[in-house]
């Protein structure tokens, strides 16, 4: 029995020292990133006991408004990047949820737009304005990306606009032919063309007794004058998941 | 006789050792294949409680505990003591970051080969004494006349004896870098 406790106490004791006299060899709990190795066997650099690593300790080096913007020591950053900096201004969640400090083989946890506050999180164009494409779709859209994207990726892209309107050959897939460029691909006209004349609308659809003729492809999903939907002539309302432009 | 004793005496305790680390390496694969490698930190903790419930049986031994069957203790004993270590070793994977985790994992696999040896010794000495007994009731004895004889037959205790000598400091080793582990993690935790 005598053994048994001498063991326990010795063992205790060496392990307690080794973790004393030299931690970042004996306790670590994963490697250090380079930058942080300086501090490696001052644990309390960073960590505040029972408390973890708090962002304060990490604020105190890594200022929120240098991030993505210039080093720990002040230096400029040769490629500074405006979102990052935005980014660590608006996030709501500590620093170690994205960065822990020690590489553990659970990995670092990613940035998710989850993350961000709901307000900033809609408004996509504040941090990924200089990632629109120069193609057609993408000048004549305003600032929705989410109707086509989603967070993960830009590809892939699932916006089918077949379920919104159908092309054919009376209306090809030419952007600009029904939405006004520069504003939300939400927004469309029908009465662009010599074929859609409003006052000549709004006479043929007065004989059917329909006054609002402003979502034409509620009942006319293909453009087409006999391919209706939604009752007669569109005066049955559809739902309003239907509804949606 | 020597097939009979290898497949009766060792496999069983040589399969369960095996088992042991072949599980571990297959939770561990299964848990990185599923980008769920974050459990194994949780399988730690489990595995660690599990430990400590198994002791149940060390403290009935010693008389720490008044109540409960030894020989259902030292069945959760065992059971408990492989569960929970493979618990252990997917929570330590292959990673060798700092020396006492590292060393506690290694104390850990050896307290368990010295588990298995244990039950084997345990068996074979069991055995070995039933082999006594027959022999002695084909000689004529009656049961009280064995029974007295097997008394004097020190076999089973000296061997469990001996034994132990060596499972506890073995024990004490691993449990006493564990818990250096554990205050060291629970110090810099953030609560």
């Amino acid at each position: 029995m005598r053994r048994t406790w001498i063991s326990l106490t010795l063992t205790v004791a060496a392990a307690a020292g080794a973790a004393l006299v030299f931690p970042y060899h004996a306790i670590t709990p994963g490697r250090l990133s380079a930058g942080h190795l300086a501090q490696r066997d001052d644990c309390l650099s960073c960590h505040t006991l029972l408390d973890g690593a708090p962002d304060a300790k990490c604020a105190a080096c890594h200022r929120p408004g240098d991030v993505g913007v210039r080093t720990t020591k002040g230096e400029p950053i040769a490629g500074p990047s405006a979102r990052t900096r935005r980014v660590h201004e608006v996030i709501r969640v500590g620093c170690d949820r994205c960065h822990p400090g020690h590489a553990t083989r659970a990995g670092s946890r990613r940035f998710e737009h989850a993350l961000l506050p709901a307000d900033v999180a809609a408004g996509c164009a504040a941090c990924h304005a200089d990632e629109r494409p120069k193609d057609a779709i993408h000048a004549a859209g305003a600032a929705e990306c989410t109707p086509c994207h989603g967070t993960s990726g830009w590809k892939p892209a699932t916006f089918e606009h077949e379920k919104a309107f159908r092309f054919d050959r009376h209306h090809p897939s030419r952007c600009a032919d029904c939405h006004p460029p520069g504003r939300s691909l939400k927004e469309y006209t029908c009465t662009g063309c010599h074929e859609h004349a409003l006052d000549r609308l709004e006479r043929k659809h007065r004989k059917e007794g329909i006054t609002n003729i402003d979502r034409c492809r509620r009942c006319h999903p293909s453009g087409d004058e006999d391919d209706t939907i939604g009752g007669e002539g569109g005066r049955g309302e559809r739902s309003r998941e239907d509804d949606r432009d | 006789m020597a097939l009979r004793f290898t497949v009766t005496r060792i496999l069983p305790s040589l399969a369960l050792f095996l088992a042991l680390i072949a599980g571990a390496i297959a939770c561990d694969l299964a848990l990185h294949r599923a980008g769920l490698a974050w459990v194994g930190r949780y399988g730690g903790i489990a595995g660690s409680i599990l430990l400590a419930v198994s002791f149940l049986y060390s403290a009935r031994k010693r008389k720490l505990l008044s109540r409960g069957s030894p020989k259902v203790l030292l069945k959760v004993h065992e059971t408990l003591g492989w569960v929970g270590s493979l618990l252990v070793l997917v929570h330590g994977g292959i990673h060798f970051n700092a020396l006492v985790p590292w060393l506690a994992l290694l104390a850990m696999v050896v307290v368990v080969a010295s588990g298995l040896t244990g039950r084997f010794l345990l068996e074979d000495a069991r055995a070995s004494l039933r082999g006594r007994a027959e022999g002695m009731k084909k000689a004529g004895l009656s049961p009280a006349e064995i029974e007295r004889e097997l008394l004097g037959v020190s076999l089973l205790v000296d061997t469990m004896k001996q034994w132990r000598k060596v499972h506890l400091p073995l024990t004490m080793f691993f449990f006493g870098l564990v818990l250096v582990h554990v205050v060291a993690t629970l110090l810099f935790w953030r609560w």
